[in-house]
């Protein structure tokens, strides 16, 4: 891989665990890579997984769905669901040849701006290494 | 075989315990669901081929709720049934499910794997079919599996029959018929999102009757990849669709495997 390839990367945060999180880290002057966008959701159990599949299907790279600590949910038991709902989505992405590497789901409370820090960069290097998602590509369809 | 299945409905109409029975009725060398509600007219009561009466039935019991109804059910159908119980589409309280057992060859043309229902009341039972080619994509690496779907999908033509065949597709607007999540004028619909959007819609619910596929005109094997998710469901969650009426299904259920209560 082209060491020049710079992932796009979507991270759909929570209003109350890691959008503070990452409101802290940028705060905190902390360093990170920057190929990750963030689009703040009220709850992980917002993003339904078509947002996901839409994403990589126009050509994302990587997609970051990061929550409150299960137990820690503003709306008790939304990521109970987001879980559940990732767990069938990143075994369908595999079943149909894309690399479930591709979508992670992590959690990051409003205090650890560090732990975003870290899961940003270790997330980036992962998609730097599996390099750009081509099913853009398919069928004639332009790179988004 | 069909005459035993009319001998059994007969009776069970005399008896009394059904207003109706739900059944197929040969129509010009088709098949076509119809309401028997009389002994002389199930002389032209038949099994097959195979039609989803599933898709009739939550019709019929929304304009005759008192109605006590029969319905003839193969394996699938009364896996049907159970996930429209859950889903509040019908009441098996009202509904007498009427058993018939595959015969092998239904079961090879349609690689089922459970080709019987709970209780078997006309034929015997035999025993299942597993989906080879199911075995053959687990194989692949990422990129032939990734290039297998493409070519697959490459023939969809986008004519919804997966979605209109699929007695368990319930909801009254659909999100493929939606402009934002899929373009309208463009064929073959986009890759991979548009199969892997209703793929994920059947995650839960597929009770595997291959009806889309046998709707397809392109052929295209969508069981196989439903099966995946299938497998998927019961390894993470232990749960197979339409196995148990009482089941929640786990994707809207919190952790711990409780119904995700009200908040009050």
């Amino acid at each position: 891989m082209a060491d020049d390839f710079e992932p796009n990367i979507l991270a759909f945060c929570c209003n109350w665990c890691s959008y503070a999180a990452a409101d802290l880290a940028g705060i905190g002057r902390m360093e990170m890579p920057t190929n990750v966008k963030v689009i703040r959701v009220m709850c992980s159990g917002r993003v339904k997984p078509e947002f996901v599949i839409k994403a990589l299907s126009n050509g994302i790279d990587g997609v970051l769905v990061l929550g409150c600590h299960i137990g820690e949910c503003h709306y008790t038991t939304g990521n109970h669901r987001t879980k559940k709902r990732f767990e069938i989505l990143s075994r369908l992405l595999g079943h149909m040849g894309i690399d479930p590497r591709r979508l992670k789901l992590d959690w990051a409370s409003a205090s650890e701006g560090d732990r975003f820090t870290e899961i940003v960069t270790e997330f980036t290097d992962t998609i730097k290494e599996l390099g750009p998602n081509k099913l853009a590509d398919y069928y004639g369809r332009a790179t988004a | 075989m069909d005459e035993q299945l009319r001998e059994f409905v007969k009776g069970l109409l005399a008896k009394g315990d059904v207003d109706a029975v739900l059944g197929l009725r040969a129509v010009e060398g088709c098949v076509a669901p119809h309401l028997f509600t009389s002994a002389e007219e199930v002389s032209s009561l038949v099994s097959s081929p195979k039609y989803p009466v599933g898709l009739v039935a939550p019709m019929l019991l929304a304009d005759y709720p008192e109605a006590k109804l029969g319905i003839v059910v193969r394996g699938c159908d009364e896996r049907t049934f159970v996930e429209l119980a859950k889903r509040g589409q019908v009441d098996l309280d009202n509904i007498t499910l009427i058993g018939f057992a595959c015969t092998s060859e239904d079961a090879e043309e349609c690689r089922c794997e459970q080709p019987y229902p709970t209780k078997i009341d006309v034929g015997e039972k035999v025993e299942g079919v597993s989906n080879s080619e199911l075995a053959r994509i687990e194989e692949m690496d990422l990129e032939d599996r990734l290039d297998y779907w493409a070519y697959q999908f490459s023939k969809c033509m986008k004519c919804y029959g997966c979605k209109n065949a699929c007695p368990l597709c319930i909801c009254e607007s659909c999100i493929l018929e939606e402009e934002a999540w899929v373009k309208t004028g463009d064929l073959p619909p986009e890759f991979p999102s548009f199969h892997l959007i209703r793929a994920y819609h059947t995650a839960d619910r597929c009770i595997d009757c291959k009806e889309c596929e046998k709707a397809c005109p392109a052929h295209i094997p969508l069981t196989t990849l439903y099966g995946m998710i299938r497998k998927d469901m019961e390894e993470l969650f232990g749960y197979r669709a339409g196995e148990d009426v009482k089941k929640k299904p786990p994707l809207v259920t919190v952790l711990e495997d409780s119904a995700l209560e009200e908040s009050g």
